[in-house]
């Protein structure tokens, strides 16, 4: 299926990427479906630290990092803070720059964070 | 002074430790919870300095009040600066004073020995303008906590 006709945002349940039963391979680095169109957009699973089961997004590889983990902070109810998105690595995402400049891959597990500095 | 029954504060605490405990081992955190005393401690390596570190939080009264969080020679409630990170020069939660300064702790408050008399008292500590370091769970102070470890250069000394 053409993942660039799909909904953006939150995954929900019957979306073909909600979870990984649909066997759909991410291929060629994940920058392709598995009809092997090109992606527009990019799947994350994304921790929250307080929850203990992570959500999947969709976004445009364009969106920045800030507006991407903004969307993902609300849909965990987090209502105030500077979210961006940390790597396994501890690595924290520049909110400024875009999806695809971070260097994000399709189904990428990611965690939220707080990005506010010291006071 | 205890403004929340032992009860309320054990039964919020390990709600939250659900979360927490998920986080910790995705982070490489030891997390143990002290039900009767009301304490978590919560423990890592700090990766720059190839050495165990432990923060300690009291958690009574909490969500009345924040937790008072410390870091503390590992398996002992001992505070000195050298178990203490040292903070990132762009800056930190890491303060040269040896407390995490943060509207998420209860030191961080005059009232309770910090340096703050500008964010409305520790009562208030969920209505902290969000200018910087927000965590309203135990979670996320130790996600903070982790975030600012990672980009430690070192103790102090």
């Amino acid at each position: 299926m053409d993942t660039n006709a799909l909904p953006l945002g939150l995954l929900e349940p019957g979306d073909p990427e909600f979870d990984d039963s649909g066997g759909d391979a991410t291929g060629d680095a994940g920058q392709q479906d598995g009809d092997h169109h090109p992606r527009s957009n990019v799947v994350l699973i994304v921790f929250a630290p307080k929850e203990p089961e992570p959500k999947r997004f969709r976004f445009p590889f364009d969106e920045f990092v800030g507006d991407a983990a903004k969307v993902a902070a609300e849909k965990f109810e987090y209502e105030v803070g500077t979210p961006s998105f940390q790597r396994m690595d501890g690595t924290v995402l520049d909110r400024s720059v875009t999806l695809r400049a971070a260097g994000v891959h399709n189904r990428e597990e990611l965690e939220l964070v707080d990005a506010g500095g010291g006071v | 002074m205890t403004l929340l029954p032992a009860t309320t504060v054990r039964a919020t605490v390990e709600a939250e430790l659900v979360g927490a405990r998920a986080w910790a081992a995705r982070h490489n955190w030891s997390l143990h919870w002290l039900a009767e005393d009301l304490v978590l401690r919560a423990a890592t390596y700090h990766t720059a300095v190839h050495q165990l570190v432990e923060a300690v939080a009291e958690c009574d009264s909490y969500r009345a009040l924040p937790p008072a969080w410390r870091f503390v020679d590992p398996g002992t409630d001992q505070s000195e600066p050298k178990w203490f990170p040292s903070a990132h020069p762009a800056g930190s939660i890491f303060h040269g004073n040896g407390l995490i300064c943060a509207p998420w702790n209860r030191l961080a408050y005059s009232e309770h020995g910090g340096p703050h008399n500008d964010w409305n008292g520790a009562a208030s500590w969920l209505q902290v303008p969000a200018v910087n370091t927000v965590a309203h769970t135990i979670a996320d102070m130790l996600s903070t906590i982790d975030s600012h470890l990672r980009k430690s250069p070192g103790m102090m000394r």
